[in-house]
């Protein structure tokens, strides 16, 4: 069943298709798995192939082999480096909001 | 599990031509391997209604445009109680932009299904829709802005049957059906053609 994806950059469609795409080349039903495992999160099959469309667009991922029922797509290099900048940059206002948090709490 | 098929397929139509032709075989499988709960269906809605944003077919724009120039029309006639006679300019611009959205459906059709017929019957249809929503929105709207307003009697008659012209209803009808129907098949001809030159470009070069 599709759960509405809860707000924030951790649960952005984009994010983890790209995360999911990150271990490997998938297919649609098998990035869907993979994102309610290690996220948590559901998403609906408009909501997954809309994504699917922006990140084929901005050349992030790409297809491989010809249109079907189960085409896998794999990340590619710009995609890569766009997950690493997106994660870095979450990780550097995760870290900062924990240190604010620790003091507000001590 | 056969209505199961045409919900998915009716869900799948809502995609424009383009995109469906790129996913749409993925997405049917991905539809008809889990539950079509109510929140898939709206998930999948939503996701069609910002794809048509993103990618709209030239066709949806023809008709978007035609129920918009309808409508604009229908609501200024009724608030300013236009006379029969003003509605001359708005005839002569209305059966281009009826053909034209016949012509562009059936070229649209063709081009990406690939078959003549189809291509008609969706040319006809997608003018047909645009017929019957226009006056259907222009009333929402007269009824959401000004209330005490009604469209004139003469003004729902011309945008049904062109009766403001000394013809006969049988005549208004063949008109209304010749063409309508001979802009679709025009367009999908072009639409023919265009996918032939198309599939035959690359032997071409080669």
């Amino acid at each position: 069943m599709a759960r509405k994806p809860e707000t924030g950059p951790s649960s952005d469609p984009e994010m983890l298709i790209l995360s999911s795409l990150a271990e490997g080349p998938k297919h649609g039903y098998a990035m869907k798995l993979d994102i309610a495992r290690f996220a948590g999160v559901e998403l609906g099959p408009g909501t997954l192939y809309s994504a699917i469309t922006r990140l084929v667009d901005n050349r992030w991922i790409e297809p491989q082999g010809e249109n079907g029922r189960q085409r896998p797509y794999r990340i590619t290099r710009e995609g890569l480096e766009h997950l690493q900048a997106q994660l870095e940059r979450m990780q550097r206002l995760a870290r900062f909001g924990l240190r604010r948090l620790r003091t507000v709490c001590t | 599990m056969y209505l199961r098929k045409i919900l998915v397929w009716q869900l799948l139509r809502l995609y424009p031509a383009m995109w469906r032709k790129e996913y749409g075989e993925e997405m049917r499988s991905m539809l008809l391997s889990q539950p079509l709960t109510a929140s898939v269906i709206g998930d999948v809605f939503l996701n069609a209604i910002r794809q048509n944003l993103r990618r709209p077919d030239p066709w949806r724009i023809a008709v978007l445009i035609l129920v918009s120039w309808r409508v604009f029309w229908i609501v200024w006639a009724s608030v300013f109680q236009l006379s029969p006679e003003a509605w001359g300019p708005f005839l002569q611009v209305d059966s281009g932009l009826f053909l034209l959205v016949a012509f562009c459906t059936g070229c649209w059709n063709v081009i990406n299904e690939g078959e003549i017929g189809r291509g008609t019957v969706a040319g006809y249809w997608s003018a047909l829709l645009a017929v019957n929503l226009a006056p259907i929105t222009a009333s929402l709207l007269l009824l959401a802005l000004a209330p005490n307003k009604t469209i004139p009697s003469w003004a729902s008659e011309t945008t049904d049957h062109f009766d403001n012209h000394p013809t006969s209803f049988r005549y208004d009808f063949v008109h209304f059906l010749l063409a309508r129907m001979l802009a679709a098949w025009s367009g999908a001809l072009l639409g023919h053609l265009i996918r032939k030159r198309r599939a035959t470009a690359p032997l071409n070069r080669a």
